[in-house]
């Protein structure tokens, strides 16, 4: 039996059912990684011709690019303004970008492969989210790919991120 | 490995070309977040709480919170404003042009740059788009 770590499954997936987003900018720094799905890939595919996704673009372009971002830790409370956020339960790891312009608000679901990189899994507007079923999709969607391979899970945020987010 | 940019949804400005709405809506969310990015550092850096802040700024915590919780629609004046109530700064203004940079060769993880297949123009296959709108059903209408 040949063992597979995480970054054997995310290159065996890579191009078909995860692609690396890569910053507009070729001289850009990107000191974090993120991977799409196939429907998350979508959004980017559709930002070049639509406003709406373009703005979810750019959040999900900050966050590789090393930008800003306020995490919140516990799902129960969190400021509203918190762009990313833990989803309850915290222990299956999944985690919310919260993108509040456009409106209605998205979220894009997904969960950390390792300290830095995100697995974007999957997306909805924010006013037809079913938690429950959200998280469960997102969680079997990384099932799938990833063969029995959980996601990453540190002890506190600060073995998701390194640098240049503050917990709220 | 190399990486082209078939995808990217920004080109250089041409001619009387007009410029798709959506690349200006990335363009002013990739400017707020900037500003935040900017504002938030220097807010950490201080070692101001929020209420001093807000008491530097004649205004209210629950405002100054909202202000410094994510990317705003903040004014010029707003950014002057917090900059010198949060460290004494002022804006220095200067002009980048990053579609003229070279890009990078680390633009993927060292572990995934010797993977063969990586060729990331694929995400940009356009035979299997499908509008990932469907059954999501709301879009924002482009002002006329």
């Amino acid at each position: 039996m040949t063992y597979m770590t995480i970054h054997d499954e995310i290159r065996r997936h890579l191009d078909r059912d995860l692609f690396l987003l890569i910053s507009e900018f070729p001289g850009e720094e990107t000191p974090r990684t993120m991977f799409l799905s196939r429907e998350v890939q979508e959004i980017v595919l559709e930002a070049a011709t639509d406003r709406y996704m373009a703005l979810v673009k750019a959040v999900l372009d900050n966050f590789v690019a090393g930008g800003f971002i306020t995490v919140a830790g516990d799902p129960f409370r969190k400021p509203s303004s918190a762009i990313l956020a833990r989803v309850d339960p915290v222990e299956l790891e999944v985690f919310s970008f919260r993108v509040f312009d456009p409106r209605p608000q998205i979220r894009v679901l997904g969960c950390f492969s390792e300290r830095d990189t995100f697995v974007a899994l999957s997306w909805n507007y924010r006013q037809d989210f079913n938690w429950n079923a959200e998280r469960d999709g997102c969680l079997a969607e990384w099932g799938r790919l990833f063969n029995g391979i959980p996601p990453h899970s540190g002890a506190n945020l600060n073995e998701y991120l390194s640098h240049n987010f503050d917990v709220v | 490995m190399s990486i082209s940019r078939t995808t990217s949804m920004l080109s250089k400005p041409k001619g009387n070309e007009p410029i798709p709405l959506a690349t200006f809506a990335y363009l002013q969310a990739r400017n707020k977040l900037r500003i935040f990015n900017l504002i938030r550092n220097e807010f950490k850096r201080s070692g101001l709480s929020q209420a001093q802040l807000a008491a530097r700024m004649g205004k209210g915590t629950d405002r100054v919170s909202r202000m410094l919780g994510a990317p705003g629609n903040w004014t010029l004046d707003t950014v002057s404003d917090l900059l010198f109530a949060i460290c004494g700064a002022v804006p220095d203004y200067s002009l980048k042009h990053p579609l003229d940079d070279a890009t990078r060769n680390d633009r993927a993880p060292h572990w995934l740059e010797q993977t063969e297949k990586l060729n990331f123009n694929k995400q940009s296959d356009q035979s299997a788009k499908t509008s990932s709108t469907e059954g999501k059903n709301w879009k924002i209408s482009e002002p006329a």
